[in-house]
């Protein structure tokens, strides 16, 4: 059985076609968990009406604004499906994504987490796809270095469950937790299998977290240095990729603490990009952009701080 | 006008007459895996949720025509059964213990595969011990490596596995076998792939010390490759003395070697059984130590360093002397388009062909097997309506015992309909008459048996209630499906 947890906040518009998604899914041995959040635009009403509807199939869990990290850690703790997967409230996962995954699973019981690729286009449910399968620090390098198809959200993947035990799970309290996150639960993993099918329609939203600044845009930071150190403590392998994804993080928050006058914030990137371009510039894994930030980093502060967001 | 519109009615027709009139072979090997290891529904279950939903899976095995099901009951050096040298395993319960309440799941296999016509296999592991790390600490006190931790390593892959290379840990596996076939009436051992750990990049297998110990200044390769040789040597020698019936069956990695490191290799690009996982296991065939071989062709006709298309052709013309069957990932077949200029949406009916076309094979398995119950890409229709839709024998196995047992005897009616016959009661030996065959004809006159869709059912009880008025035989059928003269036809009204 797969758990579907679906934390839930103030999505009242979405909220249904994405708990139907599940419910009209191939693949029909699930349950769904859904932790509201202490939502306040009628979500928690909705999520009530589909547990009367089907209570063999749903059960709700309500949190009191605990944060994003918290509602998931309650679903994991209380899932009994042996397979775990998570879907936004506003997003979506296409009819076959479950079946698709399973088929997966179950054909390489040596896989712990099974990827796949989410897409903006509502229209464009992928169901072919090359299948790889990678060790665990191989995916995490992928992602640290940010290759393709190696995305650190925690959706558009099927988890083992034994991947979250022992507490294995998100950090409260924090924004970025996926990306911190995404290092600890492949490193339970003993082996990945990332698919390029498009199984997840994820929803812009103009007005969601990422594209404005808040205080806790900071946490990036947060999260590069926590990989950097989970990874030098138990994969040195990839110590040169958390130190790339590191600097590809602090880059972009200079960018933005210079644009929203966070001299102090500013200061510490700046910081840690004169102690790192040169390492950048030498490993030759490094992606494309971060080595021209590392350039550009070499004409002074003012003139990366003006020029570095339009990379 | 009439007869011209008849006649084009019946050209039309005539497609569709050919398909349903196309014959399955009546003696097939029709396995499907059933894998234990990380599958977390049978710990999750209570021991009734578990006996209801494994005959949910084998009524549907049954329904798509499966004749043979390689149950995994020794998944990682533990027990889906009551082992005398092993713990229960970790994905049936915790710490070792029996389940509460108490069941046998192999014995419980064994039966219902038996109670449906169909044969089980029990499938071991060798050498693996643990899947990762973590479940190295949680080896239940009576597990043997806590008596001898000195007789296994850990590998870069993060699991555990008895050293290969120590005659102890040989003899160990052989007793586990031994103790199976001997408490269980299994029709088949099964060895999968594992045998040395499949490599990570740049790791050699830490067997220094036993190499050191036993190598005799051979080349390490040969020397583990003489390891495994053994292993199945001593397991074979092992059945052949204690059930002799009981086939041993091994589902290596689809590719023995390359062309490009061996003359005799196939025209791919991937890994070796022979160089990274020391299994010879052509040699294994040569020497007659195995009775059947299903190499895992689990990619699809075109794949670019494994095409099952060349590999198919490669397995049946390498000069076997055992039975070939060919492993068959559902997924791949399924969800993959056949070749130009077939215009058919899976590979299923190709794949199929390929095996049946040629006579060097002699069946093919599912992987994995709970994939038909759920029909992944419309399989199972297809078995059921077309490709399996009757049912077939499992292969005879000459090398072990030729020669047909007595017919049955005494075929009589009873009130209801049912009919029954008379058998000799099994001695313990291969000739035993352990079940039976059923035959349907219109009438007394076309009794063939060997008619395409004669056979109706595989059985292992001594009586018969049809569904259908006709005339029926009755067959016996030894240990190793030799097939007796049929009854004396019995008419059902």
């Amino acid at each position: 059985m797969i758990s579907v947890v679906i934390p839930v906040f103030n999505t009242v518009e979405y909220l249904p076609q994405c708990v139907d998604s599940i419910l009209g899914q191939s693949f029909t041995d699930f349950e769904i968990l859904l932790v509201d959040d202490g939502s306040t635009d009628g979500s928690a009403e909705l999520c009530r009406g589909y547990v009367e509807r089907h209570p063999d199939k749903i059960r709700l869990y309500s949190n009191k604004g605990n944060g994003l990290s918290d509602a998931r850690n309650t679903a994991i703790v209380e899932a009994s499906g042996d397979y775990i997967i998570f879907l936004d409230s506003d997003d979506i996962y296409f009819g076959n994504a479950l079946e698709h995954l399973m088929d997966i699973m179950l054909s390489h019981p040596e896989c712990d987490i099974v990827v796949a690729q989410f897409t903006h286009n509502i229209n464009c449910a992928q169901s072919k796809g090359k299948l790889s399968f990678v060790s665990a620090t191989d995916a995490i390098i992928s992602t640290l270095y940010q290759h393709p198809y190696y995305h650190p959200s925690p959706c558009a993947k099927l988890y083992r469950r034994e991947v979250f035990n022992a507490g294995n799970m998100f950090v409260s309290g924090r924004r970025y937790e996926d990306l911190e996150a995404c290092p600890r639960f492949y490193f339970k993993a003993r082996t990945i299998a990332c698919t390029t099918e498009c199984l997840y329609f994820y929803r812009k939203n103009p007005t969601s977290f990422i594209n404005t600044w808040s205080e806790s845009r900071a946490d990036a930071l947060w999260a590069v240095d926590a990989i950097e150190s989970f990874v030098a403590e138990n994969c040195r392998e990839a110590l040169s990729a958390a130190r790339a994804r590191k600097f590809s993080a602090y880059f972009n928050i200079f960018n933005l603490a210079v644009k929203v006058d966070r001299a102090d914030l500013a200061d510490r990137c700046w910081q840690f990009i004169v102690a790192s371009r040169r390492e950048v510039l030498h490993d030759s894994k490094e992606r494309l952009k971060n080595k021209l930030g590392a350039l550009l980093s070499f004409f002074g502060r003012r003139f990366t701080g003006s020029l570095g967001r339009l990379l | 006008m009439k007869t011209t519109k008849v006649l084009l009615c019946l050209a039309l027709l005539l497609p569709s007459i050919g398909l349903q009139a196309q014959t399955n072979p009546k003696r097939e090997f029709r396995g499907a895996w059933m894998h234990t290891v990380f599958q977390g529904q049978y710990h999750r279950q209570t021991s009734d949720e578990n006996k209801a939903y494994l005959i949910g899976q084998l009524d549907s095995l049954k329904e798509v025509g499966v004749n043979a099901v390689l149950f995994q009951v020794r998944p990682q050096a533990d027990a889906f059964y009551e082992s005398k040298f092993e713990p229960w395993s970790c994905y049936l319960t915790d710490n070792g213990e029996a389940p509460v309440p108490y069941w046998d799941p192999l014995k419980f296999m064994i039966d219902e595969c038996h109670a449906r016509g169909m044969e089980l296999h029990a499938w071991l592991n060798p050498y693996r011990v643990t899947s990762n790390t973590k479940q190295i600490g949680e080896l239940p006190k009576s597990h043997i490596y806590h008596q001898h931790p000195e007789r296994f390593l850990k590998y870069d892959d993060g699991k555990l596995y008895f050293d290969p290379g120590l005659p102890e840990n040989r003899e160990f596996i052989c007793k586990v076998v031994e103790d199976i076939i001997t408490r269980y009436d299994v029709d088949g051992i099964h060895f999968d792939d594992y045998f040395y750990p499949y490599p990570v990049k740049d790791k050699d297998f830490p067997d220094d010390a036993s190499y050191a110990k036993y190598g005799n200044g051979m080349d390490r390769g040969d020397w583990r490759r003489q390891n495994v040789d053994r292993l199945i040597e001593d397991i074979h020698n092992t059945i052949a003395a204690t059930r002799p019936w009981v086939r041993f069956g091994i589902s290596p990695f689809g590719i023995w070697r390359n062309k490009k490191s061996d003359p005799r290799g196939s025209d791919t690009n991937g890994l070796q059984n022979y160089d990274a996982l020391y299994a010879d296991v052509l040699l294994w065939d040569e020497k007659g130590w195995i009775d059947y071989l299903l190499p895992q062709l689990y990619w699809t006709l075109e794949h670019k360093s494994a095409s099952s298309l060349v590999l198919v052709d490669w397995w049946a013309n390498v000069g076997l002397k055992r039975h070939l069957y060919i492993g068959q990932d559902i997924g791949a077949t399924m969800k993959n388009p056949d070749l130009p200029p077939s215009t058919e949406k899976t590979q299923l009916r190709h794949k199929i062909e390929l095996t049946r076309q040629n006579d060097n094979i002699h069946g093919n398995c599912w992987w994995p097997g709970y994939s038909l119950s759920r029909n992944v890409g419309g399989v199972a229709d297809s078995l059921k309506t077309k490709y399996q839709s009757t049912p077939a024998l499992v292969p005879t196995y000459p090398w072990i015992k030729t020669g047909a047992p007595a017919p049955v005897a005494k075929v009589r009616l009873a009130a209801d309909n049912s009919f029954s016959w008379d058998a000799p009661i099994p001695m313990g030996k291969a000739g035993d008459v352990v079940k039976f065959a059923v035959y349907r004809f219109d009438n007394r006159k076309n009794i063939d048996i060997e008619a395409p869709g004669a056979l109706v059912a595989l059985t292992y009880s001594k009586t018969f209630k049809p569904t259908k008025p006709g005339v029926y035989v009755v067959t016996a059928l030894d240990r190793v499906n030799n097939e007796s003269e049929p009854s004396k036809p019995i008419v059902i009204k």
